[in-house]
């Protein structure tokens, strides 16, 4: 390090480089979402000293807040978890407007995706969760039994798959190109390409296994910024690549060799009833 | 102002907690990159943080230390960010979707390469305090109010992750060991 170049300086600046706004879907979804989410009560804070009292008054008030305390109690133990660092769940009402997506347990209801032009509302039944603000699953997610569903609009594809730090491509914004530009995936099995829609808007719907056996490999299938989406050996891919009034929306759902039945039947019921939305 | 906004807010208004964002949102979504070296995922946090603040609002007692708060909160979101481990996508480090917010010259590709690797080693703990203390600029004690650890344990952290960041930045400013035969 030469004397002119101070690495505290050096790494004041860096840390000053990256984005600094808060984006406005992020701002949007944190309205809407506290809209959906009741505030918890103050606690009821007692006085950590009792004055001095008539003890039959005192007996009647140990009873009355043993009371409270039982009651409160199954009160309490019939709301959802919260508090410092327990994960907030938000209870949207059926007939209310969607709540979008966020990380952590979502519960039965209506929830939306809002990306660049397009909108997606999902029907969510019991037991999945929110991946980012682009992504549902159930646990695990991945290998060797989970489920994942995401709503992208990628920018970008890897001409080599296994190696997407040196082979990103941009990608054009049709339909068709995104469909060439994954027809043609290495390492994959039992490729699938059919005309599709849904909710009435059409598209492609491209299927396929990732077969990486005896490869260091976890593919990058496509790049939307910072995102990239892997897909590991075993991973069945569903794409569905649809035009949505001139913006391309892919709605990319990933199952594993031993996901359920059951899990497979709510994720085939979700895509079906997604309702899609072009917006301004 | 942002008391009075904070005294509404807890008070259910949902008018003053959107101000609240407008006041605070893009400090922490700066603070939540910054720990994560991620967009979407600092996103997730930093909405995941203000959630939290909206249903536990009634429960802070002196809205004056809102700020202390809700930075608590953030880090403890960024905290569950970096224990998420998903295969769901690949982490690339690249510059993010809107580039840096100011173009330093003096730093080379290389120190932002070495900055980035260091960083990326370092635990979501020592992270936290760099860009609070460097970045945020706030004062040790203050640091470890918002962690919930003693002070010393601050500074050994802060000590320890600046040696990384540093050695990194003077191993990218060698110059390659060359062999070099005789004519």
């Amino acid at each position: 390090m030469s004397a002119s170049r101070d690495p505290d300086q050096i790494l004041l600046a860096w840390l000053e480089e990256g984005p600094t706004a808060l984006p406005a879907p992020t701002v949007r979804a944190i309205e809407v979402a506290s809209r959906a989410t009741p505030q918890r009560r103050r606690a009821l804070r007692l006085p950590w000293r009792f004055s001095p009292m008539f003890a039959p008054l005192r007996a009647a008030l140990a009873v009355l807040i043993a009371a409270v305390l039982i009651g409160g109690g199954i009160y309490l133990l019939r709301l959802p978890e919260s508090g410092p660092g327990a994960t907030v769940t938000p209870s949207p009402s059926t007939a209310a407007s969607p709540v979008p997506l966020m990380e952590g347990p979502l519960a039965q209801g209506r929830y939306a995706y809002d990306g660049q032009g397009v909108r997606v509302i999902m029907t969510l039944p019991e037991g999945w969760e929110g991946i980012g603000a682009s992504g549902i699953g159930k646990a695990p997610f991945e290998l060797p039994d989970g489920v994942n569903v995401g709503f992208q609009q990628p920018a970008a594809v890897f001409t080599d798959p296994c190696a997407p730090e040196t082979s990103r491509e941009s990608v054009g914004p049709a339909v068709d190109d995104l469909v060439n530009a994954l027809s043609d995936l290495p390492n994959v099995t039992g490729s699938t390409q059919a005309e599709a829609a849904i909710s009435g808007f059409s598209g492609t719907h491209l299927t396929f296994v990732v077969d990486t056996e005896g490869i260091d490999c976890v593919m990058a299938l496509y790049g939307q910024g910072s995102f990239v989406r892997a897909a590991e050996n075993g991973q069945h891919q569903d794409l569905w690549i649809l035009d949505v009034d001139g913006t391309r929306l892919v709605i990319d759902a990933a199952t594993f060799p031993q996901t359920s039945a059951a899990d497979r039947a709510e994720l085939q019921t979700i895509v079906e009833t997604l309702v899609i939305e072009p917006i301004n | 102002m942002r008391t009075g906004l904070v005294e509404r807010a807890r008070e259910g208004d949902h008018t003053a907690f959107t101000e609240l964002i407008a006041v605070d949102g893009d400090r922490c979504y700066a603070i939540a990159y910054r720990i994560l070296r991620d967009t979407e995922r600092a996103q997730d946090a930093v909405q995941v943080a203000y959630l939290q603040a909206w249903r536990e609002l009634r429960n802070l007692r002196d809205p004056e230390r809102f700020g202390v708060w809700l930075y608590r909160l953030l880090v403890n979101a960024c905290y569950e960010e970096s224990r998420r481990h998903r295969r769901w996508s690949i982490h690339i480090r690249e510059l993010p979707i809107d580039g840096p917010s100011v173009a330093d010259t003096t730093i080379t590709i290389d120190d932002r390469d070495a900055l980035d690797r260091a960083f990326e080693r370092l635990t979501p703990d020592h992270r936290i305090v760099v860009v609070l203390h460097h970045y945020v600029g706030l004062p040790l004690m203050e640091i470890a109010d918002i962690v919930g650890v003693p002070v010393g344990t601050v500074k050994s952290r802060l000590h320890y992750a600046l040696r990384i960041l540093r050695a990194a930045l003077i191993a990218a400013d060698e110059p390659e060991t060359k062999e070099v035969r005789p004519a």
